[in-house]
């Protein structure tokens, strides 16, 4: 059974991408990957969702993110969410061979995992894919006003928590 | 560690790759779902609703193409749709006849009631009626 040329194009252009946000985003590769499934379940059942889509990649971030707070609070009602990082924050983050580089990745991890799932949204959107506040707040359905605030603040809370360890590495 | 230099540090972090297996999984249950859902959608087993839709679409046109084809005499025919076409027929008979009767009789004066002339205040018939005086 091979899939058709419009969900395989879409799956190799925007999945990537996708399973980062989501990873980000639910801090748990199970969900992760239940959501990116869905997504693309409802692109199978859908008639031509994205046709009306002006920016594919943005649509397909709004639907992911939206379908990630639906598994966020399935999960939250039956596990603890810091009970969960210890088995997987090694998952988010490509690993390396250097020491201080390990410590390093595995402290963003930290960091990143301490923040409220909507300021990682936007983190994420801002340092890893790139978008602009503008971009980010069509994506997610918020004010870009908001949008920046949420990058602010988690920011500055992955800074505090950061600045030790960057301060003994340099 | 000024912002800057922190966002960049925080931008070089690599991310996880998409495990290369996902793919046929999740594409896999991306087609299956579709099948599924035409499958349960259809009224007539296998056939997608698409299919159904246009196939309906496409009977009515047809339908409607010959019907105009059809003689108003065959069109009668067809059955009680058509019973506007008949009364819009009988209605212009009617009127046909009518005119005929019309253009056989004689002329009829219509005589004015008097009392409308006396009701009438108009100037012109008052001088009339100060001349009879008179």
């Amino acid at each position: 059974m091979s899939p058709p040329p419009d969900l395989a194009r879409v799956y190799d252009a925007h999945a990537q991408a996708l399973f980062a946000f989501l990873l980000d985003f639910t801090r748990s590769e199970a969900d992760t990957r239940d959501v990116l499934q869905e997504v693309f379940v409802r692109l199978g059942r859908g008639d031509d969702l994205l046709a009306a889509a002006r920016d594919e990649r943005a649509f397909l971030v709004r639907m992911a993110h939206n379908l990630a707070i639906d598994a966020i609070r399935r999960r939250s009602t039956r596990v603890r969410h810091h009970e969960q990082y210890g088995a997987e924050s090694d998952l988010t983050c490509a690993p390396t061979d250097f020491t201080d580089a390990a410590t390093l990745s595995g402290a963003t991890e930290a960091a990143l995992d301490t923040l409220p799932p909507e300021q990682r949204a936007v983190v994420h959107l801002k340092l890893w894919a790139g978008l602009t506040f503008e971009q980010i707040a069509a994506t997610l359905d918020i004010p870009a006003n908001t949008a920046a605030s949420r990058y602010r603040y988690g920011l500055d809370k992955m800074r505090a928590q950061l600045r030790p360890l960057y301060n003994e590495i340099q | 560690m000024n912002p800057d230099a922190f966002e960049q540090q925080l931008q070089r972090r690599e991310l996880t790759q998409l495990p290369p297996e996902w793919r046929a999984e999740i594409l896999g249950a991306a087609v299956a779902a579709r099948e599924e859902q035409e499958r349960t959608e259809s009224p007539y087993g296998g056939v997608p609703w698409k299919r159904i839709r246009w196939g309906a679409l496409a009977a009515v046109w047809i339908a409607i193409g010959t019907f105009g084809q059809l003689d108003p005499e065959e069109r009668r025919s067809v059955g009680p749709a058509l019973a506007y076409q008949d009364v819009l027929t009988a209605v212009r008979e009617r009127t046909r006849l009518m005119a005929e009767v019309r253009a056989n009789e004689e002329p009829v004066e219509i005589a004015t009631p008097p009392a409308v002339r006396q009701r009438s205040g108009h100037r012109h018939d008052r001088k009339t009626a100060t001349l009879q005086f008179a």
